[in-house]
């Protein structure tokens, strides 16, 4: 216990030393930036004298050459306002302090300074962007609906959301996160309709983020997220910004971070995992009719190998008649128990699966075809396992990919192993012991401090219109109440019922 | 903090012991039918069948009986046990077979062991067999897999249409309940195959008498309503017709329970004419003549039983508890008292609604 202290009291002072380091001069800050190759400082004598430093890796060269060099190269120009004055650019800072200049510059700014020496200088943006084109949603692909995702641009992304909510109330934060990434992270929602407590607690865990490099928003997900030891995300990923649109529209915040082409959302609810966003693209009932079909898919999918042990091992009474002879004889020549059989064959598939990511597209369904198939009729014909149960873990598999949140498909495969265990140790009272965890867990479990399980626990009947089943838009009139909205309503009850007939 | 997490981590490893004990299916011998035989007047001897199943898929299981005699069941199982190269395990019992000697004697304790069995069903069937149980048992039958499957659905859908619905649950309702009397299907062994020959009737536990099939169809019709079963009457001189049952319903009265007590039964048929040679059915003067005929046939044979009933002083229809429950203050000792001699009418009203798709 004391060593834990002392080592405790060792960071603290560390952390001190680093942040009171910060004294830095303009020549010193100039010998560490000219140490990099592709630092270069240039001096153009036409008219008048400048020297311009730039990383040649990060600004736009030809806006160097076409927009900034003709303009201060052919004009007798005597000092820094002078340049200020005539460029026809935006963004320009006059500045003479060290640590913004590095910082700029290490952006993508280009300095320009009248004399080598000099503390003070004009910094111009010229960053120059490597986009990937907006491409087709792959994790979260619809057949109908918009085919636009995400790409690694912030300022792409946030075009895509706010073109789909014109409406000077969007409103967009960024906070720069990260001592050595400094990444930017922007903190979205609707001014008016989202709860100002949802917002300033979103801001406020981004704020307090201490890493030194966040590459992706799946970093800020398990950062921020309210509790980091749950295998429940907290927070849903998506890279579809329709969805994200409509997820602001509802009162919720959005946070998203440079270089990554997703966006998470928050508060969310657990049933909001198991809706997929082409429900809305559907007529209800359909829509509804697959809800409940992925929820059923998501307890056969846990539930349904832990019970195949369970009941194999202690309670061969539950077993019915017709099927008694079958599973005796699919069982007979297997030299392991259950519980061995149902953990080597859950664990193959897992590994099929892990084969399948890893591996490029191509390769890997090859892989899939050749484990699936090949590995699994040996595997029976070799007597290693029955064929009852590879039939129950390939559906049980095949049933945990239609959650259509990529991380939580994840949680639901790991989520079926503590269930195996208990299974085996106690049978169907196990099974019932580990489902006990799980809901007490999820009790617990909030989401921006909002409750995670929200219209089931605490039951909001309102919200259940969207939840399990998604009614009509004609009754869907009111926000989600668990995520407090500032204004409940999303439009007026009485017109959206009315039939608007076409009368000569 | 960790210390306390560690000590309660700890503490599981002690509870391994605790665990309850594993019969993974494979594993274990599941009987899935036992027959009774009576040896003498202290021994029984007990059969237990068990389906092995074969490698393959398309292999049907082979039937294998043991067999020990002693005087209680379970000791028996411990002899079998020693016979078997896995433990016998009975919660997948389909059913439980009585010899009709044994029958004769009491066969409460017998049921007794399976009833206080957690791993029991209450849906076990149970049987009264005449002949050997254990002949019947070792037989392979052409018509299904093995004798217990044959059995259960032989009884199953028997139960459905002829004889009236007994399980362990109903035997033990009625056997410790006042005022009624439990009732058994009996069955025979006839060649390669198992045949239901009608209703065991039992006072208490002890049989006492036995209907034939068609009369169980009608003991069924005074009992319970159900929707299927035929009849066959008598039309005229050498005409005969069969009723089919669509459904039957029951209703009873009571009158005077308190001093001398008498008892309407009216069964109300609905039914189909299903096969009439030489009855030209489509004629509606003519459904009137059949319907009365057969209410007249119903009529006679159903007071025979009720007399034999009343005769052999067993209440198989359970008139005593329904008195009971329509009665204030009844009293069971002067009710049993009476009972053969209580005036019972069975009136059966038949109402033919149709005579199949020709008409």
């Amino acid at each position: 216990m004391i060593f834990f202290k002392k080592k405790k009291k060792n960071q603290q002072q560390e952390a001190k030393s680093n942040s009171t380091k910060g004294t830095l001069t303009f020549p010193e800050l100039m010998k560490k930036l000219t140490a990099s190759a592709d630092f270069s400082t240039v001096k153009q004598t036409s008219l008048s004298t400048f020297y311009i430093s730039y990383y040649k890796t990060l600004v736009n060269p030809e806006f160097l050459h076409r927009d900034l060099l003709p303009y201060i190269t052919e004009m007798p120009l005597k000092n820094l306002d002078d340049i200020q004055k005539h460029l026809p650019l935006d963004g320009m800072v006059k500045s003479n302090d060290v640590h913004d200049i590095a910082n700029k510059v290490t952006e993508g700014f280009i300095l320009i300074q009248m004399n080598k020496g000099d503390p003070e200088g004009l910094l111009v943006p010229s960053l120059s962007t490597e986009n990937r084109q907006i491409s087709i949603p792959e994790t979260e692909f619809s057949v109908v609906g918009p085919k636009e995702a995400f790409v690694e641009s912030l300022d792409t992304n946030l075009n895509l959301i706010r073109k789909r909510l014109p409406i000077p109330e969007f409103t967009v934060k960024e906070v720069r996160v990260g001592k050595l990434s400094k990444t930017r992270v922007a903190i979205i929602y609707i001014d008016g309709i989202a709860d100002a407590e949802n917002v300033n607690t979103a801001i406020q865990r981004v704020n307090d983020i201490e890493y030194d490099h966040v590459v992706d928003s799946s970093y800020i997900n398990q950062m921020i997220s309210d509790n980091e030891n749950s295998p429940f995300p907290q927070l849903i990923d998506t890279e579809r910004p329709d969805r994200v649109a409509s997820v602001l529209s509802e009162g919720k915040v959005a946070i998203m971070a440079d270089g990554s082409p997703h966006a998470l959302t928050g508060p969310t609810t657990i049933v909001e995992f198991f809706s997929a966003f082409e429900d809305y693209f559907l007529n209800w009932t359909l829509a509804s009719v697959f809800r409940l079909i992925r929820l059923m898919a998501v307890m056969f999918s846990v539930l349904s190998t832990p019970l195949y042990v369970a009941v194999l091992t202690f309670h061969y009474e539950m077993i019915p008649e017709n099927l008694l002879a079958t599973l005796v004889a699919s069982r007979n020549d297997i030299p392991f128990p259950p519980i061995l059989e149902a953990i080597v064959l859950e664990l193959s598939i897992e590994l099929l699966r892990e084969a399948g990511a890893r591996l490029p597209s191509k390769v890997g369904q090859t892989i899939g075809i050749v484990g699936g198939i090949v590995i699994g009729t040996a595997a029976v014909q070799a007597g290693l396992t029955s064929n009852v149960l590879l039939i129950i873990v390939a559906l049980a598999a095949l049933a945990s990919f239609t959650t259509p949140v990529y991380q939580m498909s994840n949680t639901i495969r790991l989520l079926r192993f503590p269930f195996l265990i208990f299974a085996q140790f106690l049978g169907v009272l196990g099974v019932a012991i580990c489902f006990a965890f799980i809901v007490s867990h999820l009790l617990k479990l909030t989401s921006l401090g909002r409750p995670y399980i929200a219209p089931l626990y605490p039951l909001r009947v309102n919200d259940l219109k969207d939840a399990l089943i998604r009614m009509p838009f004609s009754v869907q009139n009111s926000r989600p109440s668990s995520v407090r909205p500032q204004d409940k309503a999303k439009m007026n009850k009485k017109r959206a019922k009315e039939k608007h007939d076409i009368e000569d | 903090m960790v210390r306390k997490n560690m000590i309660i981590v700890f503490t599981l490893f002690l509870l391994t012991g605790c665990f309850p004990s594993k019969k993974i299916l494979e594993d274990v011998q599941l009987v899935s039918a036992v027959g009774y035989d009576y040896k003498s007047n202290s021994q029984v001897e007990l059969n237990g069948m068990v389906a092995i199943p074969q490698r393959g898929e398309d292999v049907p299981p082979i039937s294998e009986v043991f067999t020990a005699t002693t005087n209680t069941s379970k000791m028996a199982r411990a002899l079998e046990q020693a016979e078997s190269p896995k433990p016998f395990e009975i919660g997948r019992l389909d059913i439980a077979l009585y010899n009709h000697r044994l029958a004769e004697n009491g066969i409460y304790d017998l049921v007794d062991t399976l009833q206080r069995d957690p791993s029991l069903g209450r849906d076990l069937y149970m049987a009264i067999v005449k002949g050997s149980t254990k002949t019947l048992l070792k037989q392979q039958y052409p018509l299904s897999e093995t004798p217990s499957k044959y059995l259960l659905q032989l009884l199953d859908q028997n139960m459905n249409a002829n004889i009236p619905k007994s399980n362990i649950h109903d035997f033990l309702y009625r056997y410790y309940g006042k005022g009624m009397d439990p009732n058994l299907p009996l069955i025979e062994k006839q060649g390669d195959r198992i045949r239901v020959i009608g209703t065991a009737l039992l006072k208490d536990d002890k049989m006492v008498g036995q209907l034939k099939l068609e009369d169980s169809f009608l003991l069924k019709l005074l009992m319970e309503p159900f929707e299927k079963g035929i009849y066959e009457v008598k039309f005229k001189n050498n005409q005969f017709f069969t009723i089919q049952n669509l459904s039957s319903k029951v209703e009873y009265q009571f009158k005077n329970v308190k001093r001398s007590p008498s008892v309407d039964i009216s069964v109300k048929v609905k039914g189909r004419v299903s096969e009439a040679p030489k009855i030209p059915v489509s004629n509606p003067a003519l459904i009137e003549q059949l319907e009365s005929a057969t209410e007249k046939a119903m009529n006679k044979r159903t007071n025979k039983i009720v007399k034999k009933l009343q005769k052999a002083k067993v209440d198989t229809i359970g008139l005593g508890d329904l008195a009971r429950s329509r009665t204030r203050g009844f009293d069971f000792k002067r009710w049993d008292e009476q009972y053969p001699d209580i005036p019972i009418n069975v009136k059966v009203k038949v109402e033919i609604t149709q005579a199949g798709i020709t008409e």
